[in-house]
Parts: structure tokens; C-alpha cells; sequence
């Protein structure tokens, strides 16, 4: 029988503290353990982590008593009216933008610019200066060109 | 045949009984589906609607169970199921908000747990340690955190867990012993390495 390494020792452990070896493996590890110290301790330990994780486990979680079925079917119904709205409002929103979109595209006539008359002018106080020099007003006049009061 | 058999026995319940059966099986299961979902989540809130989802999903596809096999394991494995579908989810969802939103703190559960005892310094000590351990588990990958909630937390054995979470038993033994050994590191790191000498 060849002898185990501690390596391979310390890997199976955990299963050797939990029992979930088979019993000639079981047997060789006890052995191993009688003569190596440093497996030994880090077997305990990893007892004392088991031993630890166990009694976490059975601290008690404060239990919210679950709601009977019924209930439980009742909330997932008013759930999934409130995600069908949803989902209905999004799906109709989106047909909306699309419908939008190629309406707008489908009804677009490019301007052209020759189709507009004047109507007013507005010169603005800076164009008047630049035009006619210093003695410009400061203040933009409306000229009418076409139609009237 | 145990698709058979499963149908025979599903098919001489009524629908009342049924419904009956079913309230009582998850009464039988519910603390232990309880501490499964808190240990998994960490949130009240969200192991409330974990189990809620699970229960409305057994109750569903109940005509897949098979008596011969124990019903808290196979509302279990629905458990992780909904989990681990959850976490997919907020994984995708923390891709396109990465941002947490104000109240959306994770709330600790480590608050629920009443240590026993009269001392109230030996009682804040345990807290502080169960609060601790409580964040090395949480802080494992998600496979040996659902393998050591299972095994060592639950009591269930390799496989039992190899079932529940559908992974082979030397899959298990590894994660589980892996899982065993990080959490050592993490409690020697903050307490010393004579702190587990000392346990128990």
C-alpha cells in the first residue's frame, strides 16, 4: 500500500471529517493523521470551521410566516396584471414613436426657399452701424415692405 | 415508471386535496426553505419574494414531483433555480446601471439571528462573529456559497446537495472543501490563528 502524501491528505479532509469517504480510505487517513502533526492540526481546524459553520446554521432566523397559497396566487395575479400594463404601456408607446416617425418622414416636403414673400425686415442695431457708420441708431426698426396697418 | 407512478399518485387527489397537501408539504419545509433563501440573499425582502416565486413555481410544475424523493429537496432546487435565474438578471441589470439607487442598501440579516444565552458580552461576541462569518459566505463565488449553505449550514448530505444543485458528488466534495478552506483563511486573517484552536 503506498503511503499518502500529505497534499492528498489535506485535500480530503473535509470529506474524511464529514464521513463521506469509504471505509479503507477512511482508515488510511486516521492513520496518516496519527503520524503527521501539521495534519492533524489543520484537520482540527477544519473541524472547528465545520463546528462553526454548523452552529451558524442553527442560529435561528427570525420566520416570517409564509402567506398561505391562495394569497400567494392572488399577489403573482395582481403582479403580473401590473407587469402586463406595463409591458402594454411600453409596447404602445413604442409603436407611437414609430408610427411618429414614419409619418413624418412620409409627409416631408424639403422647403423652398423662393416660396416665401416677405413680410417684415428687422435690422438690427449692429447691421446698422456696420451698413451706415457711426451714427447709427441703437435701436431696431420694423419696416414694412409689403401690406400694412 | 416513476413517471408513471408519480402520475398514478397525482392523478387520486382532487383538486382541493391537492391544494391541501401542498399547504401542508410547504408548512413541513418552511423553515428550512427560509433560512435557505435568507442564507442565499441576505435580505429579508428578497428571500420573501425568492420564496414566493419558488412556492408559485412548485405549486405549477407540481405534477413533476416524485413522492419517493423528500419535497423540501425538490422545492430546494427550485429555490436556487429562481436564485441563480435572479442574479443573472441583476447581473445584467448592474451592466446598464451600474449606479446603486439611495435605499437600496443591502440589509443585514445577521440582525435576525438571536444568539442564545444570558451573557450579554459572551452575546455580542457571538454576533460580531456570526456577522463576520456571515460576510465570508457571502463573499465566496456563488457555486461554493449555494454548496456550503447546503451542506454545512442546512445539514444536507454530498447527495443530497449533488442533487440539489445538479452537479456530480466529487464536484461537491471539492467545492465544499475549497469553501472550507477560504472561510479558515478569512476567520484566521481577522481573529488570529489561534482563534479556531480555541472553538467549541
Amino acid at each position: 500500500m503506498i503511503a499518502l502524501d500529505c497534499k492528498r491528505v489535506q485535500e480530503k479532509l473535509s470529506s474524511f471529517l464529514d464521513q463521506e469517504l469509504t471505509l479503507a480510505e477512511q482508515k488510511e487517513l486516521e492513520q496518516h493523521l496519527n503520524i503527521c502533526p501539521d495534519c492533524e492540526r489543520e484537520c482540527e481546524k477544519l473541524q472547528a470551521v465545520r463546528d462553526m459553520l454548523e452552529e451558524f446554521g442553527q442560529a435561528g432566523v427570525s420566520l416570517e410566516e409564509s402567506l398561505p397559497l391562495e394569497q400567494i396566487e392572488q399577489k403573482a395575479r395582481v403582479d403580473n396584471r401590473i407587469r402586463t400594463v406595463v409591458l402594454s404601456l411600453v409596447v404602445i408607446s413604442f409603436l407611437g414613436l414609430l408610427w411618429g416617425v414614419f409619418s413624418y418622414f412620409s409627409h416631408y416636403e424639403p422647403i423652398d426657399p423662393d416660396s416665401f414673400t416677405v413680410v417684415a425686415e428687422i435690422t438690427t442695431p449692429f447691421q446698422e452701424q456696420s451698413e451706415s457708420g457711426p451714427q447709427a441708431t441703437f435701436l431696431p426698426f420694423l419696416e414694412l415692405t409689403s401690406g400694412g396697418w | 415508471m416513476d413517471k408513471v407512478a408519480s402520475e398514478v399518485w397525482y392523478q387520486s387527489l382532487t383538486q382541493e386535496e391537492e391544494k391541501l397537501w401542498f399547504e401542508q408539504k410547504i408548512k413541513e419545509c418552511q423553515p428550512k426553505l427560509t433560512k435557505f433563501a435568507y442564507h442565499l440573499t441576505r435580505n429579508s425582502e428578497k428571500a420573501q419574494d425568492l420564496i414566493q416565486e419558488a412556492l408559485l413555481r412548485a405549486f405549477k410544475y407540481r405534477k413533476s414531483y416524485k413522492p419517493q424523493y423528500p419535497f423540501s429537496n425538490w422545492v430546494c432546487t427550485i429555490l436556487l433555480n429562481v436564485h441563480r435565474q435572479k442574479c443573472k438578471k441583476e447581473k445584467l441589470m448592474r451592466f446598464f446601471v451600474p449606479w446603486k439607487e439611495d435605499g437600496e442598501e443591502e440589509e443585514d440579516l445577521w440582525e435576525f439571528i438571536a444568539v442564545e444565552g444570558d451573557n450579554p458580552e459572551e452575546k455580542t461576541i457571538k454576533n460580531q462573529i456570526w456577522k463576520d462569518l456571515g460576510k465570508v459566505i457571502e463573499e465566496l463565488p456563488p457555486k461554493m456559497k449555494e454548496v456550503v449553505v447546503l451542506c454545512d449550514l442546512l445539514g444536507h448530505s454530498y447527495e443530497e446537495t449533488s442533487e440539489i444543485v445538479g452537479c456530480p458528488l466529487g464536484t461537491v466534495r471539492s467545492r465544499l472543501h475549497r469553501a472550507r478552506k477560504k472561510i479558515k483563511q478569512s476567520v484566521e486573517e481577522k481573529y488570529g490563528s489561534d482563534f479556531l484552536a480555541t472553538w467549541g
